[in-house]
């Protein structure tokens, strides 16, 4: 881990998180939008994340590139529903990959200082350990859905784009059972393997790693604070709805 | 059992640390009258080890479970008898509170850790009991050079390999300094190195005074560090032997209660077949992943109707060799040719079946007999090859059954019927005897065996030297992404000095 990342405390980047739900439904302009990414960027810079920067960026340029792709179909044709979902795409898809940058973030806190910092912002204990195995989940699932796919190549299913589309619902069941099934074994084994360490509801804990939320945690949530006080009131100066063009 | 508590003494003396006597359990939602543990009674003392063995389905699991705390209070369910631990009533403490004196590793590495970094790993139970910063940080200290872990400290882990998982799995149970150390199948995912360090880490512990239970079905790596061999059938402990009386047991006696051997097979290996008439042949697979080369132009010839087994330590790179003759691995160089002509990568796709290591990833449909018309249409040729191959696999009278609904064991001769039935010429199998009991191990060696005889070429990827034994013609020692040598099995014995 770098210097950055072990200074960045799990309350700021919580408070990131919270603050990020908020650019995502009051910037309801594009150039309300770019300002709390760019913000966000920034403060992921700070926090010693820069090499996630030209992914975020990437995936929200491409994001915008569907939404104006879909403005140009709808204004062709109005009724065009594939361009109606391209324009969704990417109209949420940039909204959400806000939160997403920050919850990525939190993932990386050790597991014992999300606790500790959840617990000392008087949140219950039962959020904290929800939020860390939800965090914790998200990496095995990506896997469990790449061995399933790989798997249903032998029985010629998902074999390519055309096969895969002109049975949609069909493929959909065969991931979608596998991944079931697996998703609650995982986390019937990883409830119990908790529990028996001693993660419960009730009771105390200390965190190995002692929390501290420095000069520099602060700067960072206030920057980024403020760039979303600045989207938010741009979009409500500004008033035009997001994604067709502004 | 009066055999049972005289075994209890250790090299620690004393009475036992842990003590159950006419326990049973029944899970939540069990028919009326049945139990998964019925009047098992267990005293181990500090310092001793006992191995739980028996059929799946025995109650091996159960019994940890109860042992632990989680039955009955994670998995629900109805528990009578007396279990007292360190002098204490076990049934009256919570799970919390058994954690501190019954330390668990479980047989998944994927799914029992709840950090992403291992020293966060390693603290966890610490952090919940809570202990003091300090006191974490010298036991830390302290196990990691015991266990030698000391490397893998402060590292993400989820690129460890199997046997580094494992060791930090253990180290997180030992830091609670435990009385008991309940261990779940915990070689099933690791090569011969890993259960090795396995082996002697649970020798040091044992040195510690700590009291080990330990369900396993390989006994070969436990020869040395068993004090005594708990046989389980039906929810009950059958019989119980010492090491010695374990060790004695005949190959007959062994199979006849459906356990493996105390012994691995010793393989007189001769000079290879030869490339000659090669069904598979691959050449120059290279594939890298981030700065590591997986695959380093590696070669590889196989037969029609031989076995030819796939031997290596974790991370060599057997499984990526798999995925790249089969076709689902993209970005690998290199050509492959199936029957003398060069087939592309979705063209091997079509041609071979692979049968992964845990069959939850390879059943969709709503019942057995469904399995076989994934992704092809159904016809009458078709469920009748279905049934005759189930009926090869026993497990004929269970097309009607949800697939999922079928134990570990039975899923993974479903996949080996619907891999027979699929007509494919290229068969892989990546560990497919992995938490399989004796019985049911034999079962799937004869079967890979008939499988080759009926002229299908066979890739079969394991550490089980059993199997090996049993099904295949020749070896492929895997090392750093490419064979290192291939050699025809002349003769197989068992090791000496057991």
């Amino acid at each position: 881990m770098t210097d950055g990342r072990r200074r960045s405390d799990a309350r700021m980047l919580l408070a990131c998180l919270v603050a990020s739900i908020v650019a995502a439904v009051f910037a309801a302009t594009e150039a309300a939008l770019a300002v709390a990414f760019a913000g966000a960027m920034v403060a992921h810079v700070w926090c010693g994340r820069a090499g996630k920067v030209p992914g975020y960026v990437a995936g929200y340029l491409v994001l915008a590139a569907l939404s104006w792709a879909s403005v140009q179909m709808i204004a062709a044709n109005p009724a065009d529903t594939l361009a109606m979902g391209l324009g969704s795409i990417g109209i949420v898809g940039r909204r959400a990959l806000l939160p997403l940058t920050f919850a990525a973030a939190l993932a990386e806190v050790p597991t014992g200082s999300l606790l500790a910092a959840l617990r000392a912002c008087r949140l219950p204990k039962s959020a904290g350990i929800a939020l860390a195995v939800a965090l914790r989940f998200a990496p095995t699932l990506s896997g469990e859905y790449v061995r399933i796919r790989q798997s249903q190549k032998f029985r010629g299913v998902g074999l390519g784009i055309v096969r895969t589309l002109a049975h949609l619902p069909s493929t959909a069941e065969c991931i979608l059972v596998p991944l079931v099934i697996r998703t609650m074994r995982v986390s019937d084994e990883l409830s119990a393997s908790i529990t028996v360490r001693g993660v419960r509801f009730d009771g105390e804990t200390t965190s190995f790693r002692p929390l501290s939320f420095s000069l520099h945690n602060a700067a960072t949530l206030a920057w980024y604070c403020l760039c979303v006080a600045l989207s938010v009131a741009l979009a409500a100066l500004t008033a035009q709805p997001l994604g067709v063009g502004a | 059992m009066a055999a049972d508590a005289a075994g209890a003494r250790g090299v620690f003396g004393g009475g036992p640390v842990l003590e159950l006597s006419g326990v049973s359990f029944a899970y939540a939602g069990a028919r009326k009258g049945e139990r998964q543990l019925a009047e098992v009674s267990l005293s181990v003392a500090a310092g001793e080890c006992v191995v739980l063995t028996g059929a799946s389905g025995c109650g091996k699991t159960t019994l940890t479970r109860v042992v632990n705390g989680l039955a009955p209070h994670f998995y629900g369910g109805s528990v009578e008898g007396a279990y007292a631990i360190a002098g204490r009533d076990g049934f009256a403490l919570s799970v919390a509170e058994l954690g501190r004196m019954v330390a668990s590793v479980f047989q998944d590495p994927r799914s029992q850790f709840f950090a992403t970094n291992t020293t966060d790993e390693v603290v966890l139970g610490m952090e919940n009991v809570p202990l003091p910063r300090a006191e974490m940080l010298r036991r830390m200290h302290e196990m990691g050079a015991f266990l030698g872990i000391d490397r893998l400290l402060d590292r993400r882990i989820f690129p460890l390999s199997s046997g580094e998982k494992q060791r930090i799995a253990i180290a997180s149970a030992a830091v609670m300094q435990p009385r008991v150390l309940v261990l779940d199948e915990p070689s099933a995912n690791l090569d011969a190195e890993g259960i090795a360090h396995l082996s002697t880490l649970l020798a040091r512990l044992k040195e510690r005074g700590v009291a080990i239970v330990l369900s396993e079905h390989r006994l070969h790596w436990v020869r040395d560090v068993a004090d005594r061999v708990a046989l389980m059938r039906a929810g009950r402990i059958e019989r119980m032997w010492s090491r010695s009386e374990a060790l004695a047991l005949t190959e007959g006696e062994l199979a006849e209660y459906g356990m493996r051997s105390f012994a691995e097979p010793v393989f007189t290996v001769g000079a290879s077949l030869g490339d000659a008439g090669a069904f598979l042949d691959a050449k120059a697979l290279s594939f890298a992943s981030g700065r590591t080369n997986v695959l380093d132009e590696a070669c590889l010839r196989a037969h029609r109707g031989r076995v030819l087994a796939i031997m290596g330590e974790n991370g060599a790179g057997k499984s990526t060799l798999a995925r790249a003759v089969t076709g689902v691995l993209r970005g690998c160089s290199g050509s492959v040719a199936l029957g003398g002509a060069p087939v592309s990568r979705r063209g091997r796709v079509r041609a071979s079946f692979f049968v992964q290591q845990d069959a939850d990833y390879q059943l969709y449909a709503p019942r057995v007999i469904d399995e076989f018309m994934v992704g092809v249409k159904p016809t009458a040729e078709r469920e009748r090859k279905a049934r005759e191959a189930l009926a090869r696999v026993g497990l004929a009278g269970l097309e009607e059954r949800h697939p999922l609904s079928l134990s570990g064991g039975q899923k993974q001769r479903l996949l080996l019927a619907v891999a027979a039935a699929s007509g494919r010429d290229l068969l892989v199998f990546d560990e497919p005897t992995s938490g399989l009991d004796g019985r049911n191990a034999a079962l799937v060696a004869d079967f890979l065996r008939w499988l080759a005889n009926r002229g299908a070429c066979v890739l079969l990827i394991t550490h089980d030297r059993d199997l090996i034994a049993r099904a295949a013609d020749e070896v492929c020692y895997f090392a750093r992404g490419k064979p290192a040598y291939r050699r025809r099995i002349e003769e197989v014995a068992k090791a000496q000095g057991v």
